[in-house]
């Protein structure tokens, strides 16, 4: 586990990883979980639930292997990748994470971008030029 | 009432119905995929797509291998979540848009909009048979085959049974319009008396009055309210006591329990419409549409000039003169500073 050891302590990998993470739960997890409509079990959040795992599977894949920046972590074992993955997932959890890092707040955020997107399609905000009435 | 031509580039609904002059479509239309297939295309081509807001997979879907792919334009509980996002929203923003005359400035009073809900026998043009709102084939109709797991095209040289098609997804729209009609005209009025209200005053309100007027807005007209905050009669006062912000690790849901039961219902539907096949044949319908349209205005676009383009043109052209005539007063006023100067160093030389 040395290596797994050696990139948590990498402030700056750990951090460019927890980028990739959010990018994944904005890009990805939001459209096949709409969070707030489901909460009646908490426990898919946690580290155990299967979004965790999804995640984990899905950057223990060879292709998403290399969005995983952290240099300290390149070339160790899946058993220490997928550690590696879920602390990203606890901290991303953790309320020390507050704002980018936070996969709920990511969650909330893609919804609320959700919500924007329909209502300008909807009735628009458009430019004053646009419609003249004479 | 005179139009400029550019409104043919905006594609926000309500602006497009009014320009347009055509009802604004019923929200309980826009759920019938298989028996609504011209009605179920301008939500998933305005709202839904401009909800999933990822246009690299939307044109990856349309384009990659003709439309002959597997890309799925988004999952079920996310279309049950934009459907049930408008169901919610419906009357609030159209409040909140109808009141600001900065969004939709050509209203005179709020009974010049209409929505279907205000006919009593819709209307021959419809938001989804206007060739301005809706990129939909009118040239020809598609009704589902259930043995076939389809859609089936029927062409405008088919006439009786292209008639035939329209006159029963018509009369099918107009027994969901009837059905809502009553009970949504209730809310249209109360709508239209707030529009009429606020409409003259909204421009000099303050950010505060502004904020009072979005929670108005919630309150009256959002669907699916049990929050504290938000579920408030006219005749309570809201708490005053704070109430501690709730921890999201707690397992108490922030939305209304009638929300979840539509939204659950939602989905039921359209998972059981991804067993059938239909949800894929749906699809397979969409990219076959837009990818032809796709093709259509790439090979339009090199032969011929528009109307539109024109017209964008002239605008760009207004703009550059607004650009070079403020260029030019510059330099008048540049020149003036100068004679100013000398005239003012020739008096102190005498």
């Amino acid at each position: 586990m040395e290596k797994f050891l050696c990139a948590v302590q990498n402030e700056n990998g750990v951090e460019n990883d927890m980028a990739t993470l959010c990018k994944w739960v904005r890009e990805d997890l939001f459209y096949v979980v709409i969070h707030d409509l489901k909460i009646e079990n908490d426990q898919t959040m946690s580290e155990d639930g299967s979004l965790c795992a999804s995640f984990v599977k899905c950057f223990l894949e060879r292709e998403n292997r290399s969005l995983i920046v952290n240099a300290d972590i390149h070339g160790a074992s899946d058993d220490e990748m997928k550690a590696y993955l879920k602390h990203l997932w606890t901290k991303g959890l953790s309320r020390e994470s507050k704002g980018k890092g936070n996969i709920r707040k990511n969650l909330s955020m893609e919804k609320t971008a959700v919500y924007a997107a329909i209502n300008d399609a909807f009735r628009s905000k458009s430019p004053q030029f646009l419609l003249d009435a004479t | 009432m005179k139009i400029r031509l550019t409104c043919v580039h905006h594609e926000a609904l309500m602006i497009d119905c009014i320009v347009h002059d055509v009802p604004f479509p019923a929200y309980e239309t826009f759920d019938h995929r298989q028996n609504l297939p011209r009605r179920f295309f301008l939500f998933f081509d305005k709202l839904f797509r401009a909800g999933r807001h990822n246009k690299e997979l939307w044109s990856a879907a349309i384009t990659r291998n003709k439309g002959r792919n597997n890309i799925s334009f988004g999952t079920c509980i996310f279309e049950a979540h934009v459907r049930t996002t408008i169901q919610e929203n419906y009357f609030a923003w159209m409040y909140q848009a109808l009141a600001n005359p900065k969004i939709i400035q050509i209203l005179e009073k709020a009974d010049d909009f209409k929505t279907e809900y205000d006919y009593d026998v819709l209307p021959d043009e419809l938001a989804c048979s206007c060739p301005l709102i809706s990129h939909f084939p009118s040239s020809c109709e598609f009704r589902y085959n259930t043995a076939r797991k389809g859609f089936e095209k029927v062409m405008i040289t088919e006439q009786t049974e292209m008639e035939a098609v329209q006159l029963v997804q018509r009369q099918y729209l107009q027994n969901i319009v009837d059905k809502n009609k009553e009970k949504r005209r209730e809310t249209l009025k109360i709508l239209r008396t707030m529009v009429d209200d606020v409409r003259p005053r909204f421009q000099y309100y303050n950010r505060e009055e502004r904020n009072d007027f979005n929670l108005s807005a919630k309150r009256t007209f959002k669907l699916f309210l049990t929050t504290y905050k938000e579920n408030v009669n006219e005749t309570t006062t809201p708490p005053t006591k704070k109430r501690k912000k709730a921890s999201p690790n707690t397992k108490k849901c922030r939305v209304s329990d009638e929300k979840l039961d539509i939204f659950k219902a939602v989905q039921i539907q359209i998972l059981r419409e991804k067993q059938s096949g239909l949800r894929l044949a749906w699809e397979k319908l969409y990219k076959q549409i837009v990818y032809s349209l796709v093709v259509n205005n790439a090979d339009s676009d090199a032969a011929t000039h528009k109307a539109e383009d024109f017209l964008l043109e002239l605008e760009e052209l207004d703009n550059n003169w607004r650009r070079s005539q403020l260029l030019v007063n510059n330099e008048i006023q540049e020149l003036n500073d100068e004679s100013l100067n000398i005239e003012e160093e020739r008096i102190e030389t005498i």
